[in-house]
Formats: C-alpha cells, sequence, structure tokens
C-alpha cells in the first residue's frame, strides 16, 4: 500500500516558478513547461530587461510566445482619481520601499547562490543601467514616493488609469499572468479592501480579455469534472 | 621582479596553472583564499633560493573545475594530483590559509605526499572559546581590513591587472570565493584534529600575530596536535595574509626552517 497522496492532475498540477533573473531558471521553465514568475519589487520599467531576456531565450529554445507562461509581480494602488490614489497611497509606498528591503550586505552574495552566466548577465545590466542613469548609481533605489511612482515601482490612479498602463505593461512585457500587490508597506485592511474591491470591479473586467483571442493559459488550475469530486460526508452527531 | 614562468597541468580533466621560478631544489606553494591572483614578492624571495612552484587549485586564479569537488575527499584527491602533476610528489610544500589546510590534509592522508611542511595559518580547527571568524557572514568593506594590515596593498594585490576584462577578473574572483566556500564553509573544521597526529613530516607553523580570522593562539593549537618535529613562529604586524604582510620576514622565517 502507498499512502503518499498522487495529484489527480496528469502528469501534475500547474506549477509556477518564482524567479529573480536566474537565466538556468528559464532555462528549466521552459524544459519542464513551467510558468516563470519574476518577482521583482521595482515594477514593469526595471522588469523589461529581464523579461526581454526571457522571450530571447524562449525564442532561441524553440518556445512559443505564449504570454501565459509568464508571470509579473506588481504593486498597484487604485482610488476613484488619481488625486485621491496619490493621496492614499503615499505614506505604505514609502514604508515599503524605505523601510521594508533591507538586506544586510553580509548576505547579499553568498558564494555559490548564482551561476557565472547569471553573475555575468547580472552585471551587464547593472553597467547598462548605471550608463543610462544620469548620475544615479546602478544600486540606488528610489523610496520616495514621486521617484517611486515615476519608475513604475507601484502603478496608481483610477481604475481607468490603472487599467490603461495594465493593459500596456501586459502586452510590452508579454505576460499573461500579473501577481498584484494591493496590500503593501503599512496599509491596513481598511485601505487594502478598498484598493482590492476597487480593483476586483472596476479593473480587472478591463483586462481579462487580453490575450485570450489568440492564446490558451495552459497553467491556469482546472477545476475537476463534477462526476469526479467527492463530498464530504455529513459529520456524525 | 622578473614573471614567472607558466604552464598547465590537468586535474579532474581541467586545466590548472602552474607558475615557477628559480633553480634548485623543488618548493611547492599552495595559495590562500583568492589564490594566486598576481606572483607576489614572498615567492620572489623564497625562489633566490629554491625552484618555488605554485600550482593553483581548481577554482583559484588560473584554474577551473571547482564543479567537481564536493567534499574533502575531493579536495584531497584534487590537492595529489595537482601536487603529483606539478612535479611536486614528495617536495617541501608550503600552504597559506586555505592552501595550508589542503596541505595538512595531504600530509596527513599521504604522508610520502610531502617532505618539509610550512603551514600559514592554516583553516582546520575550531575552539569555541576563541571562535574562527566567519569569513561568508562578513560585508565585503570590511574583509580586506580583517584579512591583512596593509589593506590597500591586498586591495592592489587583487585587483585585475592593467588590460584585463573586469567583469571576467570580478567573476573570477567571485569563483575563488565559492571555491574557498565549498571547501571551508562556515568555519573551516573538517575534521582535521582526528588526523592532524599523522602529520609526520617536519612542519613550520607560522602565523601573524594580528591575525584576526584565525586567533594566533591556533598555532599552539596546531603544534601540540601535530605528530612531528614542530617550530612555530609567530610573525609580527602580520594579519591572515602573512605571506602579503611581511613577505620578507616570512621568507626568512620558511628558508631558516628549510635549510
Amino acid at each position: 500500500m502507498n499512502i503518499w497522496p498522487r495529484p489527480v492532475q496528469k502528469p501534475h498540477p500547474p506549477v509556477w516558478i518564482p524567479g529573480g533573473g536566474s537565466i538556468e531558471t528559464w532555462r528549466w521553465c521552459a524544459e519542464l513547461d513551467y510558468v516563470y514568475s519574476y518577482l521583482s519589487y521595482f515594477g514593469y520599467k526595471n522588469g523589461e530587461a529581464t523579461m526581454k531576456g526571457f522571450w530571447d531565450e524562449m525564442k532561441r529554445l524553440g518556445k512559443d510566445p505564449n504570454p501565459y507562461r509568464a508571470g509579473f509581480l506588481q504593486f498597484v494602488g487604485v482610488a476613484e482619481t488619481r488625486e485621491e490614489a496619490l493621496a492614499l497611497y503615499r505614506e505604505p509606498a514609502e514604508y515599503f520601499y524605505g523601510r521594508c528591503l533591507h538586506l544586510d550586505p553580509r548576505f547579499a552574495l553568498a558564494p555559490g547562490y548564482s551561476s557565472e552566466t547569471s553573475q555575468r548577465a547580472r552585471v551587464r545590466s547593472a553597467v547598462a543601467d548605471a550608463a543610462a542613469r544620469s548620475g544615479g548609481g546602478a544600486s540606488g533605489q528610489a523610496t520616495g514616493f514621486e521617484a517611486v511612482v515615476d519608475q513604475g515601482y507601484v502603478i496608481v490612479g483610477s481604475p481607468d488609469e490603472v487599467a490603461e498602463k495594465l493593459r500596456g505593461v501586459a502586452t510590452n512585457l508579454n505576460v499573461g499572468h500579473l501577481m498584484l500587490l494591493l496590500q503593501f508597506g503599512n496599509m491596513n485592511r481598511q485601505l487594502t479592501e478598498y484598493n482590492t474591491e476597487l480593483f476586483a470591479k472596476r479593473v480587472l473586467p478591463q483586462l481579462e480579455p487580453l490575450f485570450d483571442d489568440a492564446w490558451e493559459d495552459h497553467w491556469w488550475p482546472r477545476a475537476l469534472p463534477a462526476a469526479e469530486t467527492v463530498q464530504p460526508r455529513e459529520l456524525r452527531g | 621582479m622578473s614573471e614567472p614562468s607558466e604552464r598547465h597541468v590537468q586535474v579532474n580533466g581541467r586545466r590548472c596553472r602552474v607558475w615557477e621560478k628559480g633553480e634548485g631544489e623543488p618548493l611547492g606553494f599552495l595559495g590562500g583564499l583568492r589564490g594566486l591572483p598576481r606572483w607576489p614578492r614572498l615567492l620572489d624571495l623564497l625562489a633566490e633560493r629554491r625552484r618555488v612552484i605554485a600550482p593553483s587549485l581548481p577554482g583559484q586564479p588560473g584554474a577551473t573545475g571547482l564543479e567537481a569537488l564536493d567534499d574533502l575527499a575531493d579536495w584531497v584527491t584534487a590537492s595529489l594530483d595537482l601536487l603529483e602533476a606539478s612535479g611536486l610528489d614528495g617536495a617541501d610544500l608550503i600552504g597559506a590559509s586555505l592552501g595550508a589546510t589542503l596541505a595538512a590534509e595531504v600530509a596527513a592522508f599521504s604522508r610520502a605526499s610531502v617532505r618539509r611542511l610550512v603551514l600559514i595559518a592554516p583553516f582546520g580547527l575550531f575552539d569555541e572559546r576563541e571562535p574562527v571568524k566567519d569569513l561568508w557572514a562578513t560585508r565585503p568593506d570590511e574583509l580586506p581590513a580583517l584579512l591583512s594590515t596593509r589593506p590597500a596593498e591586498l586591495a592592489a594585490y587583487l585587483a585585475a591587472p592593467a588590460g584585463a576584462d573586469t567583469l571576467e577578473w570580478s567573476i573570477l574572483m567571485a569563483r575563488a570565493s565559492e571555491a574557498a566556500a565549498r571547501l571551508l564553509w562556515p568555519l573551516g573544521d573538517l575534521g582535521l584534529r582526528k588526523r592532524l597526529h599523522r602529520i609526520q613530516a617536519p612542519t613550520l607553523v607560522l602565523w601573524g600575530a594580528e591575525d584576526r580570522i584565525l586567533p594566533p593562539s591556533y598555532a599552539k593549537k596546531f603544534a601540540s596536535a601535530l605528530g612531528g618535529w614542530v617550530e612555530v613562529r609567530e610573525i609580527a604586524d602580520a594579519g591572515h595574509l602573512v605571506e602579503l604582510d611581511q613577505p620578507d620576514a616570512a621568507a626568512a622565517a620558511i628558508l631558516g626552517f628549510l635549510t
């Protein structure tokens, strides 16, 4: 008798892999047909180079550019108007980018954490970033709200503005799965619910049809047919 | 200071650089945490009297192949292969830091491989009353002053040579650091204490009086556990990297011991 539960999906449920830009992870995801989910805290502008690298690698490996192969993390703050959004999300964004990303340099680059190929790619892109920014260092991350919004770490605005921006992000980065952080920094329950509800009711419907005319999402979990499910037995009193 | 000659030998099917200079009886040198990014003054001084042969361990500058090294047995085997291929089987052998650890392991596992031994601040023992500094939990900007009493000279020693691709040089230094971590992480205690009695080769234990990685008191711990004739010398105004901080004093002590 084998007591280990096995997945009912054949061969397994869809697998999503979180990544930070390692080339080996892209290759691994391509080989095993997993979703590559780029978990950047620095928004769609900084994510562009990484996602371009991902898609170039998929092309090189002969994989189709199905946007559902990819996921992307983005901070979002929605309100009735842009002015309201700017007022509501300033403090949580500054709290997060000013306080929550501390990484002790003793542990930032432990030997063996990343391959030589990835080290090369990272140094090259850091050098390119530094060259592109006028005067800013490669490691100079924004912490003030204006810069955080300007550099796209957080997308804020009215529902229509956010929807338009996210459509652009999804199209430009070719990502079919957006992982949205609607709670960040010191955001309280009330504001989190407000943000989430506005997003669900007024932004999401504008995004859902994107890509579906051209691509199928093979990586979304599917419910079992009702005939194959088992209802729990009533508890005996 | 003239350049050493360069050749390559194979270990695990990968190329390892061997630097060599001087004439006379062969004298081996295994480099420390970053291997030999440059030919140092200590080896020049030794080469005035001996044929100095300095092979690069896998992962150190001039050698690849660290992926093949998973455990101590792999490192000892690779070191024996490297020493034999470089013409150092049965020769006098100097090791510094990580290189001294491997020199000691080789001498313990294979007594005939080493004639006389010079250990410059080897890792390998751990005393919780005077703990070894955890190199891999240290801020990179604090390292030079922890390793050397001459941090500015150390920075120049480790910097990319003129004309070298600085990106590739940084990869090379990271590779050496990974190789060191593969052997020594976190604190370098590989169980050497249980094997030190097997080292019958006459041994000079050299330690920097200002070593901030391995306390100088470790010299006595090594000396009391070694199986053969032992001499201990503490070098004043030298940190963990004795060979860089005080090359003249180190050369004098080594040549005095070997003569």
